[in-house]
C-alpha cells in the first residue's frame, strides 16, 4: 500500500494504477524519464478512490460477505416458500422431554438446515434469515437518518458562526450527555401505550420505527461533529470565497460547493455506523424493548440463545457466528473506504 | 474489558462445541420413564407416636456442617405474621414453630401432626366449631423462657394488624367471618386487645379458638406460620421481618437483606419435644441475589466449596440437559408440586361457551410445557386441582389429543374467527410459552393478539376485575392438600373484587358457589370428594379456564448433603431432616 502514501492532489498527474509509474514519480532521480512512455490518464479523485478500493483484497471479501448477506436477506420470503417452512413453525415433535432438539448437532438435518431452536422447536435457519432482514433493515435505515440529521445540522452550524454554531452546538453536547439506554427504556414502551390501546398489539413496524428513530435521534451527533469540523476547514478555502465573489447564494454554497468535498468522510461513517446499530440492536434485546416477539431479530435470537450455550451451543453459535461476521464484515469494508478515499490516513 | 469477554465467549463457546457438540441427543430428556404421579392422602395423626418427639433418626445422619442454600432473591418476610410463601415457611420452620406441622420422611407419606401443640388439635363439641390445642411442656425461646399459649394468641392477634397483612388468613376469616377479616379488630397495636374474639387461654398450656361456623380443615390452618409464638415483649412490629424470635432448633445470627441471611443453633431448643425437626446441621447460610442460571451451574459443578449447598430455584430449561449425567443426576431431587398452572379465560369477556370449549381441544399443551423445560417442568393437566389434593382421581372432559384437536375446534367455533388478547408476564421464558401458544391457537382458528406485561406486576394487573385481557396463563398451589385451599378461592363468584383477585376467571356461578357451601357443610370425611366432583362439574359445565400443566419441582442440591427429597406439603426440598455429610 505504499504507492497510496501521497495524496494525488498534491502531486503532477500519474497513473496511480501502475506501480512503476508511481515510483518513477516518487524517486525521479533513479528513473529516466524516457521510460514514461505511457499514456497520462487524467481521473478524479473519486475514481482513484475506486481504484484504490478495488485492489483492497479484504475490502473485497467483506463486501462479497455484505452482499451475500443482503441477498440472503432480500430473499428471505423466497428461501420460506422453497424450504416450505414459516419463521414461526414450530417443530415441538422434534423436541425431546426436555425441550431439547432432537439429534445430532442440535438437531441439524436435512429439513431443518442448522437445526431447531430448543424449547420452542423453530427452524435456526429460517429465524436467522428473517432475522437478518430485520437486523439489516434497522442498521441501514438508522444509519441514513442519523447521516442526513447529521450532515445537515453539520453544515449549518460549520457554516453559520456566530450563536447559531454556539447554540447547535450546545445541542449536540446536550445529546450526547443523554443516557441512550435510559431513554430508549422511557420512551418505547410509553409511545406504544399512546398510540395502542391495552387490547391491541403493537404491529412489528411500529416498534422497528421507534427502534429507527430512537437511533437516528442519538447518533446524528457525530456525524454533525465531524461535518462541522470539515466545513470550517473550508469555508475560508479560495473556491469559497470565488463562489461567494460570484455571487452565489448561501444554499448554493452549502450544498454545491462544500458537500461534495466531505461526502468522503460521511460514508466512512454510515459504513461503521451500520454495524454499531447491529450491535446496540441486539443489546437492545438484553433490556426487553427490542424487536418483540414474533417478529424474528438476530438480537433477540441470541440473547435467548445464550443460555444454551453449555446443553446446545450450535443455537447459540450460528446466530452468534452471523453477526461477529456481518459487524466485522462492515468494520473491515469501513476501514479500507477510508484508507481509498482518504490515503492520507493510513499508516 | 469488552475485548477479554468477548474472547472469553468465544473460547467458552469452542470449548463446549467440542465437549456436546457431537453425541446424539435422544429421545426422553432423561428419566422420561418415571411418570409416577404421587397421590396425597393428607391425614391427620392423632397417634401419640407420630406426636411424640425426638423425631425419628435419620439412617447414617452426621450432626454438624453448615447448609448453604442459594436463593435469586431474598425472602420477602419472615414475620410469622407475614409468611406466606413455601420458600419463606420452610424457612420460618427452622425459626419458629407452629401449632402443627408435617411430618415427613421422603417415603411419600405426608402426616399432619402436633408441632408445638401436644396433636393437631381436639374438636371440643365435634361440630368443628371449638378447637383446642395443648402445648407441649418444655419448649422454650431462644432465651430460655417457655413458651406460653398467650404467646400464641398474641402472635395470632398481631396478624390481625393492617401493616402486617401479607399472610394466610384462614383462621382471622373465620374468627371474624363476612366481610374484610379485620374490619372488627385490628390487632393488639393502638390499644387492641392482646388477642382476638373468640381466642381464649384458660392456662398457660392450652389455646381454644371458637368459630362461629364449622371449619373443620382447623389442624390445617393451624400449621400455617401464623400460628407460631410470639411474647409480647419481644415484638418490634414492622421489623420482627429481621430477627424472628426463635422457638423452633435455629435462631437469626445475622441478616442482611438481599444479601445473606445465616442462622445458628438456638441452645434452648429441646429435640425431645420436637416430632419433626432432627436439626442436625449447625447452621443455615441464606445467600441471595444469584442468577438461576448461575446457581444450577455452580450446583452441576459441585465445586469442593459448594458441595454442602442447595437451592430451592429449579433448574433453568438451558440447563436441564446437563443434570441427567451420573453424577449429577442423582442430586436432582424432582417431583410434583401443588401448583396446577391453567390458561385463565376471562368469563366476563369470553361469554360464549362454545369458544372456551375450543381453546380446550385447541391448546397444544406439548407445546405450552416444552418452552419451559418439558417434564422437568410439569405433566399436562387435565383438572382444576393438582394429583398432590386429597381425593384426586384423574379426569378429562375433552379427551383431546396433547397437540390439540383441530376438527372439533372447526366444528365449535363454526367458521367463526374470534379475536382474543393473551396477556403474559415479559420475562423469556414466559414470553416464549406465550408465543408457542399464539402460534398453536392462531393455526387453529384463532386470531390471537399478545400483550407483554411487566413481571413484577403481572399478578396484579390480571387481577384487576376489568382486565382488558382474554387469556393468561397463571398458577395456584394449595395451602393445605385438600381442595378447600384451591376450589373457593379460584372459583368462588362472591370473592370477586376490584382488584387482587385470585379467581383469574372471574368465573361467578350460583350453581358453582352453592355448590362451595354445600360441599363446605360436609363432614370432613367426605369433603374431599366433594371438592373433586366439584372440579370436574366446574370443568364439565363452565370451561372456565384450560388446564395446562402439572407444576413439577426440578432442584439441585450438592454432593454433601444427605436424606434430599421433596417436601410434598411445600413443593420444595425439605429443610427439617436434612443433613451434612462430613
Amino acid at each position: 500500500m505504499s504507492d497510496m502514501s501521497h495524496p494525488p492532489s498534491l502531486s503532477t498527474p500519474r497513473d496511480p494504477d501502475v506501480v512503476d509509474a508511481a515510483v518513477a514519480v516518487n524517486s525521479p532521480a533513479d528513473v529516466p524519464p524516457s521510460r514514461q512512455r505511457r499514456e497520462i490518464v487524467g481521473r478524479s479523485p473519486n475514481q482513484l478512490a475506486w481504484l484504490r478500493l478495488k485492489r483492497d483484497r479484504t475490502a473485497l471479501v467483506s463486501s462479497v460477505v455484505l452482499a451475500v448477506a443482503a441477498l440472503v436477506a432480500l430473499a428471505a420470503p423466497l428461501i420460506a416458500r422453497l424450504t416450505g417452512i414459516d419463521p414461526t413453525d414450530k417443530f415441538v415433535d422434534r423436541l425431546n422431554d426436555f425441550g431439547m432438539p432432537v439429534g445430532y448437532a442440535g438437531g441439524i438435518g436435512g429439513d431443518h438446515l442448522l437445526g431447531l431452536e430448543p424449547g420452542s422447536g423453530r427452524d435456526i435457519f429460517l429465524q436467522l434469515v428473517h432475522g437478518l432482514r430485520t437486523s439489516l433493515f434497522i442498521a441501514f435505515a438508522s444509519a441514513l437518518l442519523a447521516s442526513v440529521i447529521g450532515v445537515g445540522v453539520g453544515i449549518v452550524a460549520g457554516y453559520a458562526r456566530g450563536w447559531l454554531d454556539s447554540l447547535i452546538n450546545w445541542f449536540v453536547d446536550v445529546t450526547l450527555a443523554f443516557p441512550f439506554l435510559i431513554f430508549a427504556l422511557a420512551v418505547i414502551p410509553i409511545l406504544e401505550d399512546r398510540f395502542y390501546t391495552e387490547r391491541e398489539a403493537a404491529s412489528p413496524g411500529f416498534r422497528i420505527a421507534l427502534i429507527i428513530a430512537t437511533f437516528g435521534l442519538f447518533s446524528w451527533t457525530y456525524t454533525a461533529r465531524l461535518v462541522r469540523g470539515q466545513v470550517i476547514s473550508l469555508r475560508e478555502r479560495e473556491f469559497v470565497e470565488a463562489a461567494r465573489a460570484a455571487g452565489a447564494g448561501t444554499g448554493h454554497i452549502l450544498f454545491r460547493q462544500l458537500l461534495p468535498n466531505i461526502w468522503a468522510p460521511i460514508l466512512v461513517t454510515v459504513s461503521l455506523n451500520v454495524p454499531q446499530f447491529i450491535a446496540v440492536e441486539a443489546a437492545l434485546a438484553f433490556v426487553n424493548i427490542g424487536v418483540t416477539e414474533p417478529t424474528p431479530d438476530l438480537g433477540r435470537m441470541i440473547y435467548n440463545s445464550i443460555g444454551y450455550v453449555a446443553s446446545d451451543p450450535w443455537y447459540t453459535l450460528f446466530p452468534g457466528l452471523t453477526i461477529f461476521l456481518l459487524v466485522l464484515a462492515f468494520n473491515l469494508l469501513g476501514d479500507a473506504l477510508r484508507d481509498s478515499l482518504d490515503p492520507r490516513s493510513t499508516r | 474489558m469488552r475485548g477479554r469477554t468477548r474472547t472469553l465467549t468465544c473460547g467458552v463457546l469452542a470449548v463446549a462445541l467440542v465437549a456436546g457438540g457431537c453425541t446424539r441427543t435422544t429421545d426422553s430428556g432423561g428419566g422420561g420413564e418415571e411418570k409416577k404421579t404421587k397421590t396425597q392422602t393428607g391425614s391427620i395423626s392423632y397417634e401419640a407416636a407420630d406426636n411424640r418427639g425426638p423425631a425419628a433418626a435419620v439412617d447414617g445422619a452426621t450432626r454438624g456442617g453448615t447448609v448453604t442454600v442459594m436463593q435469586v432473591s431474598d425472602f420477602e418476610h419472615l414475620d410469622p405474621a407475614r409468611n406466606y410463601v413455601n420458600v419463606q415457611q420452610v424457612t420460618g420452620g427452622l425459626l419458629y414453630r407452629a401449632l402443627n406441622g408435617y411430618k415427613e420422611n421422603g417415603s411419600g407419606q405426608l402426616l399432619l401432626v402436633g408441632d408445638l401443640a401436644t396433636n393437631p388439635g381436639k374438636d371440643v363439641d365435634g361440630d368443628c366449631k371449638v378447637w383446642e390445642f395443648t402445648l407441649r411442656d418444655g419448649v422454650k425461646y431462644e432465651d430460655g423462657s417457655p413458651v406460653t399459649s398467650r404467646d400464641v394468641a398474641y402472635g395470632i392477634g398481631r396478624s390481625f394488624a393492617p401493616s402486617l397483612n401479607e399472610g394466610p388468613h384462614y383462621i382471622q376469616q373465620w374468627l371474624y367471618p363476612g366481610g374484610v377479616y379485620n374490619a372488627a379488630y385490628k390487632g393488639p397495636y393502638d390499644g387492641g386487645k392482646p388477642a382476638p374474639d373468640g381466642i381464649t387461654t384458660p392456662d398457660d398450656r392450652t389455646i381454644r379458638f371458637t368459630f362461629p361456623q364449622p371449619h373443620c380443615d382447623m389442624p390445617y390452618a393451624a400449621a400455617l406460620p401464623t400460628s407460631a409464638p410470639v411474647p409480647a415483649g419481644k415484638d418490634t412490629r414492622d421489623q420482627y421481618d429481621l430477627r424472628p424470635f426463635s422457638s423452633g432448633p435455629y435462631k437469626v445470627k445475622s441478616y442482611q437483606r438481599d444479601v445473606a441471611l445465616e442462622l445458628e443453633r438456638n441452645p434452648n431448643w429441646d429435640p425431645k419435644t420436637d416430632p419433626l425437626r432432627t436439626a442436625y446441621p449447625d447452621g443455615w447460610r441464606f445467600t441471595f441475589g444469584l442468577e438461576s442460571a448461575q446457581i444450577a451451574e455452580r450446583l452441576v459443578a459441585d465445586a469442593p466449596a459448594d458441595q454442602a449447598s442447595m437451592s430451592w430455584v429449579d433448574v433453568p430449561p438451558a440447563v436441564l440437559p446437563r443434570t441427567t449425567s451420573g453424577g449429577v443426576a442423582e442430586r436432582v431431587v424432582k417431583g410434583p408440586t401443588q401448583y396446577t398452572w391453567v390458561l385463565n379465560i376471562n368469563t366476563q369477556r369470553v361469554t360464549d361457551l362454545n369458544i372456551r370449549k375450543a381453546l380446550n381441544y385447541a391448546v397444544d399443551k406439548d407445546a405450552v410445557l416444552k418452552a419451559i423445560g418439558g417434564q422437568a417442568a410439569g405433566s399436562p393437566a387435565t383438572t382444576l386441582m393438582s394429583p398432590t389434593t386429597a381425593g384426586f382421581h384423574q379426569y378429562d372432559v375433552f379427551n383431546a389429543p396433547i397437540s390439540g384437536d383441530r376438527a372439533k375446534v372447526a366444528e365449535l367455533l363454526a367458521g367463526k374467527r374470534p379475536k382474543l388478547v393473551l396477556a403474559h408476564s415479559n420475562i423469556e421464558l414466559r414470553t416464549q410459552q406465550a408465543e408457542a401458544l399464539r402460534k398453536n391457537l392462531t393455526d387453529m382458528g384463532f386470531d390471537i393478539v399478545m400483550k407483554p406485561i411487566e413481571n413484577s406486576s403481572y399478578y396484579d394487573e390480571i387481577g384487576r376485575k376489568n382486565n382488558p385481557y382474554d387469556l393468561y396463563i397463571g398458577g395456584w398451589g394449595s395451602d393445605w392438600p385438600t381442595g378447600s385451599t384451591i376450589i373457593p378461592p379460584l372459583y368462588d363468584g362472591r370473592e370477586i373484587v376490584a382488584e387482587g383477585n385470585n379467581n383469574l376467571s372471574y368465573l361467578n356461578e350460583s350453581a358453582v358457589s352453592a355448590e362451595i357451601d354445600r360441599i363446605r357443610k360436609l363432614p370432613a370425611a367426605e369433603q374431599d370428594a366433594g371438592w373433586m366432583a366439584l372440579d370436574e362439574k366446574i370443568m364439565r359445565e363452565s370451561v372456565p379456564v384450560v388446564p395446562c400443566y402439572y407444576d413439577a419441582a426440578y432442584e439441585l442440591h450438592g454432593s454433601k448433603i444427605g436424606n434430599t427429597f421433596l417436601s410434598d406439603a411445600y413443593g420444595i426440598l425439605q429443610a427439617n431432616t436434612i443433613y451434612v455429610k462430613q
